[in-house]
């Protein structure tokens, strides 16, 4: 008897875990990928223009899937919030907007320069939209960006968006900024929030590069792309770029070198008497990758002036970096939660108010590179008899 | 009826991520800020002190529960306090653990779903569940502990690189005062104590107690390295529901996303347990107290009980209070301050005993 109630109530059991409350059926969805935000064109207080990218799924599998603006389609709408305007575009969609494949959220700079706050919050209260969303500025309109976005070699522009961004990894031009860190930086009291920076190029192809920064969250500035591998370098998102080195004896001719992170940088921050004093030890994994000059690179002697320019090249990027931090007045680096390690409680720290003596800052740079030549074909060209 | 020690431990591990998935964690970052972590370390010494404390004396009274103990200190009243006030502990966590994470769910999951549509599926499982009684499950939880030991040490490795030691700084956080002050974090390893109430039905209480902590400790330690070291002060103290946030954060490419339904189903497991613990514990207490000869008849009532009472919050916020008043004010006196003083007082008739007999 008890055996047939205790199976009764879980066939009863059964029927409840796959209700009809929240159903959603994967064809009568329009997948978001992209979500711009401009200041709204009618001049309404209080409002901000969306435009929505949207995939077409039949474009994108299949044996007819194209590349290109084949692929989406775009929906824009003036609205006071985001859950308003979701309502406004399911009016004119015939399947109902979904946030959960979102992969980019665009701000026009216009709008970024006005200030951010009440979009970011309701970004992060979605529970659609993924936390690892990553947060860009457009130098023109969104809405332009995501209509014209052209991309050739992907079909999927979710994919293209993920190994666009992810370029940086290669490039270190830009970084990965997403929609948590973005926030979490703007409410803390020891760094600021950055962007990326994107923009269409001549044959409507994306670009990531450099970053925007903000106080709070307004933009205040945005960071050169050339030094953005100090800012990778001092936040351990650093993974691999490559550097020209003019040699100084033949200043015509360059050394390339990959420049890989060894190990997290080793930083210490100290206040006194509020001025900040930062000291940074930088250890890097150095290899030629091409020799343009005919100096013959296996000599100790010539291994270690290189190495010694790496250091020096190395150390002026992060020296120009954060010179332009400075100059901004944004910890942009986030140094800030090194100084904070020396004070026991909270409220000590915010007595120093990290925000406004930052550009007090001094510091002092030392970096560490590991030369590897290995693998280098030396004095394979003789020179040619003029 | 008795229960392994295993079995002890891994419902012991099932019930005490409960607090870790609710709001618990939110709390302890709005009062100690970045010192949450330290303070958890902090915490485990003292709970483990005043924990030996307790079971050192509990110990000493072999095969009896807490509530032979209160009879035998202060006869049938003492019986019945004890018993009312543990049943209406047990119910009352049940359900705050029940409308908490309903509201939670709701938020992620079933949006649309009005909440009695949610009671329901756990009435239905919590009917099952304090059916087979204690033993059941306890049997149940040890088929799901692995599981969930499983998938948060999975959570780790897949997060560690994220965490950022400088989110644990300045180590005393808000108040160097506050920090030193609120030493016990009970609520954390309230599952222990329902070794005082187990009595004789455990096999090795001892044993139990010592595993149980440590394999408790171990999964706070994981989770809250996790939370506080990636999600840094003050964002955290503005999510309610930071466990679930950390599980989005999981990412493996393309191919395998989503990881949080995954979590979702472990959280959804684990407060079947908590709740059917509870309601079991105490159709348990009142068929011993009211010598109920078919005590498992009275199941369905309690648990309708459990339901009606979470009924009656309907605003979150409210909940909320509920809850943090319940960790604060409820907790400490109730699970271990009155059990305590219970049993000191138990140890000191014992030894007058002792020394009147001797004398």
């Amino acid at each position: 008897m008890k055996q047939t109630l205790n199976l009764f109530l879980l066939l009863l059991l059964c029927l409840f875990l796959t209700g009809c409350y929240g159903k959603a059926e994967l064809d009568d969805l329009a997948y978001v990928i992209a979500m711009g935000a401009d200041i709204a064109p009618n001049g309404k207080e209080g409002e901000i223009q969306i435009t929505y990218q949207v995939a077409i799924p039949l474009k994108i599998t299949g044996e007819n899937n194209e590349t290109g603006k084949k692929t989406f389609t775009t929906y824009t709408t003036c609205a006071p919030s985001l859950s308003i305007a979701n309502s406004q575009i399911n009016t004119v969609s015939s399947k109902k907007i979904d946030l959960s494949h979102v992969s980019l959220i665009l701000y026009s700079k216009e709008l970024a320069q006005k200030g951010l706050e009440g979009h970011v919050n309701s970004l992060i209260s979605n529970v659609a939209i993924r936390p690892r969303t990553i947060v860009a500025i457009c130098k023109e309109s969104a809405k332009e960006f995501l209509e014209n976005v052209t991309p050739t070699l992907e079909s999927s522009p979710a994919r293209y968006y993920d190994l666009l961004i992810s370029s940086f990894q290669e490039t270190s031009r830009s970084a990965k900024t997403e929609i948590l860190d973005f926030y979490t930086a703007s409410q803390s009291i020891d760094r600021v929030p950055i962007a990326a920076i994107c923009e269409l190029n001549d044959h409507h192809e994306a670009k990531f590069s450099s970053v925007a920064v903000f106080r709070g969250l307004q933009y205040i500035g945005e960071l050169k792309e050339s030094l953005l591998m100090g800012h990778l370098l001092l936040t351990s998102t650093f993974h691999k770029a490559s550097l020209a080195i003019p040699y100084p004896e033949e200043s015509a001719k360059n050394i390339t070198i990959t420049i890989q992170a060894k190990q997290k940088p080793i930083i210490h921050v100290t206040i006194t008497n509020g001025v900040p004093h930062a000291t940074i030890l930088l250890r890097v994994d150095s290899h030629l990758d091409s020799n343009g000059s005919s100096i013959d690179l296996y000599q100790t002697k010539t291994m270690e002036e290189l190495n010694t320019l790496i250091e020096e090249k190395i150390k002026q990027i992060v020296d120009d970096y954060l010179q332009q931090t400075i100059t901004l007045q944004a910890d942009s680096a986030g140094l800030g939660k090194f100084a904070k390690k020396n004070y026991l409680t909270w409220n000590a720290f915010q007595k120093e108010n990290w925000k406004e003596i930052y550009p007090n800052l001094t510091y002092q740079i030392q970096v560490e590179s590991n030369l590897n030549v290995s693998q280098i074909i030396h004095n394979s060209l003789p020179e040619f008899p003029k | 009826m008795k229960i392994e020690t295993s079995e002890f431990i891994c419902t012991i591990g099932c019930v005490g991520i409960i607090p870790l998935v609710l709001t618990i964690p939110t709390f302890n970052a709005q009062t100690y800020g970045t010192g949450a972590m330290a303070h958890t370390l902090y915490s485990f010494l003292m709970n483990a002190i005043i924990l030996f404390l307790l079971f050192h004396l509990y110990f000493q009274f072999s095969n009896q529960d807490i509530i032979d103990i209160s009879e035998y200190v202060g006869g049938s009243f003492l019986k019945i306090l004890t018993t009312v006030l543990a049943s209406v502990y047990l119910i009352t966590s049940a359900v705050l653990v029940l409308v908490e994470f309903n509201e939670n769910i709701r938020n992620i999951l079933f949006q649309n779903a009005p909440s009695d549509y949610i009671y329901l599926i756990f009435l239905v499982g919590l009917v099952i569940g304090v059916f087979h009684g204690l033993k059941g499950v306890f049997r149940a939880a040890t088929i799901f502990a692995p599981l969930i030991l499983m998938s948060l040490i999975f959570m780790f490795l897949s997060l560690y690189q994220d965490i950022d030691i400088t989110n644990f700084t300045p180590i005393f956080g808000n108040d160097m005062f506050l920090f030193w002050k609120d030493a016990l974090k009970i609520e954390f390893f309230e599952g222990m104590l329902l070794i005082l109430l187990l009595g004789n039905t455990l096999k090795n209480p001892k044993k139990a107690a010592i595993w149980s902590y440590l394999f408790i400790a171990f999964i706070i330690l994981l989770i809250t390295v996790l939370l506080y070291g990636i999600i840094p002060y003050p964002s955290i103290t503005e999510n309610y529901f930071p466990f679930f946030e950390l599980s989005r954060l999981m990412s493996f490419g393309r191919f395998w996303q989503r990881v949080e339904s995954l979590y979702t189903f472990i959280w959804l497991i684990a407060v079947y347990i908590y709740i059917s613990i509870g309601t079991s514990y105490t159709v348990f207490l009142l068929s011993k107290v009211c010598h109920l000869n078919f005590g498992y008849r009275i199941a369905p009532l309690i648990s309708l009980l459990v339901i009606s009472l979470a009924r009656f919050f309907v605003s979150y916020p409210d909940i909320i209070h509920t809850r943090k008043f319940l960790t604060n004010y409820i907790t400490p006196y109730v699970a271990l301050g009155y059990p305590l003083v219970i049993l000191l007082l138990a140890t000191i008739k014992k030894r007058s005993q002792i020394h009147e007999t001797n004398s």
